[in-house]
């Protein structure tokens, strides 16, 4: 049995000129609160849709739970233990929320009847409310409450918190938590909102331009990703080369600032020999950390 | 719940495949209310049973088979299909059972719609007394069911293939062709008028059955149907 809920290995995906990933690599280990960030159109989307057999991808290789995303069978092995969220979140139009509701328990033999209760409860969903009534917010909640009352082992979410209000988004991350702690299920899920992410997520991966710049754990990564900031007495000019191979770098004057990725021990320790005066290591958080590195790869 | 699913999806296509029936129904009627000689009532029948086969079939097909899979597609140009589609394959169905599915259902409604039409047919037949034998009326049923085949195979495939407005104008301009082809805008041979052989009218007044155009029609329809769950199958979403 796989350890890992996901592992993605050199994943290209190319929409007639536009290359959605780029040799793409990550691993989300099973039991994971796993957060997938990055900008619009760096390929979150597109991976998501490969692990469904959605999209195919032109080389590399996706499984999920061991199991190939591209074969037919696995695949539908795959969607038996597997919930998913998409990003786009109509849903039939001719059903109520009940009919959706004893649509999609038809084909999960696991499903949480008691946890389909709770999420209509917390969420305010009713019964007999028509799909076409609802607004983008219930739409995400009635998303949530399907994914979340599966049983399912992995959940995969695409924008949740899309249109939520603010006791939505409390609820959705309340859930999330719960679910990973008590039921040991894996989520992955992107999202803009950084700051919730930061709040929830313990295992990240950042994607940038179809590549993952980074793929941890999120204590590991903010350990490891941290603002050097370095002030020399003379010209640091010399240095700013050789800094920025560890990660972007900023002269102002005679203050150098860079972003040590996994090397700041490295970084202080040449910073001294060439005459730093003052060293101030700072600890960023997941929107700078995601701020600088996909700035200082645009760069 | 895949097939009530399926039914969902069907059942509006059904009240306006029965609105059709029903306008088939009321033409039957009208057609054969007062023939006046025998030989006037037989070429009534061969008018109907023709509008039968190459228009009011091929536009009941068109209706049931609907937007493949899909739960809804928006009428307008390329308005691509409904995102309910991404809720539905994450689902553990496959794509090939979903859309045979949903396609069986609308066969079923086909098949019954194309039975119904005939049988009206043979009521006004029976009731009103018009001078076409009964059994020439029952014998246009296995030629009628299997140009359904034909055009259900063609409609399926339109509508996997383009969005709902194009499958329809698309299904109703082959229709027209074919109706012209029968009313004679074209100078054809008998054997290369269709909806004369498979409304069985050729069957019936001559004894030739005319198999290049039932076997072309059965062929069109398992090959578009192969063709639709191919498609299904290998598309990206």
């Amino acid at each position: 049995m796989s350890s890992e809920a996901i592992e993605i290995r050199g994943l290209v995906k190319q929409y007639g000129n536009i290359r959605a990933l780029d040799g793409l690599n990550l691993t989300v280990p099973r039991g994971a609160l796993a957060g997938f960030v990055g900008l619009n159109g760096a390929g979150k989307t597109t991976t998501l849709k490969i692990l469904l057999q959605m999209a195919c991808a032109d080389e590399g290789a996706a499984h999920v739970f061991g199991l190939n995303t591209a074969s037919r069978i696995d695949s539908l092995n795959i969607r038996r233990r597997t919930a998913f969220v998409p990003e786009r979140k109509d849903l039939f139009p001719y059903m109520t929320i009940g009919e959706v509701i004893a649509f999609t328990k038809s084909f999960y033999p696991k499903w949480r009847s008691d946890l389909e209760k709770r999420y209509l409860k917390d969420f305010g969903l009713k019964y007999e409310q028509k799909i076409p009534q609802l607004s983008k917010g219930t739409l995400s909640k009635l998303h949530l409450l399907l994914a979340f009352s599966r049983g399912a082992e992995l959940i995969l979410l695409d924008e949740p918190t899309d249109g939520l209000d603010p006791l939505g988004v409390e609820v959705f991350l309340q859930a999330l938590v719960g679910l990973v702690a008590e039921e040991g299920v894996t989520v992955f899920f992107s999202s803009h909102r950084l700051n919730e992410m930061e709040q929830v997520a313990d295992y990240l991966c950042l994607i940038h331009k179809g590549r993952a710049l980074l793929n941890g754990q999120l204590d590991d990564l903010k350990t490891a990703c941290r603002r050097v900031v370095l002030v020399f007495g003379g010209d640091s000019s010399p240095l700013v080369r050789e800094f920025a191979a560890t990660g972007p770098v900023k002269q102002d004057g005679r203050t150098l600032t860079v972003l040590a990725n996994g090397a700041v021990a490295s970084v202080v320790e040449r910073a001294k020999v060439f005459g730093a005066t003052s060293v101030d290591i700072q600890q960023l958080s997941l929107r700078e950390m995601f701020l600088e590195l996909v700035k200082g790869d645009a760069q | 719940m895949i097939w009530r699913k399926s039914w969902w999806e069907c059942r509006a296509r059904v009240f306006w495949a029965a609105f059709a029936y029903v306008a088939v129904s009321c033409m039957a009627l009208v057609f054969f209310s007062n023939p006046p000689t025998a030989k006037n009532a037989l070429a009534t029948w061969n008018l109907f049973s023709i509008l039968l086969a190459c228009f009011v079939t091929p536009i009941i097909t068109v209706l049931l088979a609907g937007s493949g899979i899909n739960s809804q597609t928006a009428w307008g140009m390329f308005q691509g299909f409904h995102a309910s589609m991404y809720f539905l394959l994450s689902m553990p169905v496959s794509r090939r059972r979903a859309l045979l599915v949903r396609s069986a259902l609308g066969a079923i409604f086909t098949v019954l719609f194309v039975l119904l039409s005939i049988g009206t047919v043979a009521l006004g037949v029976r009731l009103l007394g018009a001078g076409v034998p009964i059994a020439r009326v029952f014998g246009s049923i296995p030629f009628m069911l299997i140009d359904a085949f034909g055009f259900y195979g063609l409609s399926t495939f339109l509508c996997i293939l383009l969005d709902e407005f194009w499958a329809g104008m698309l299904g109703m301009g082959i229709t027209g062709l074919l109706f012209g082809m029968e009313v004679g805008f074209w100078v054809l041979p008998i054997h290369f008028k269709p909806a004369q052989i498979l409304s069985g009218e050729l069957f019936l007044s001559t004894g030739v059955v005319g198999w290049p155009v039932i076997v072309f029609f059965l062929l069109m329809g398992v090959s578009f149907l192969a063709a639709s769950v191919y498609l299904v199958e290998r598309r990206e979403y």
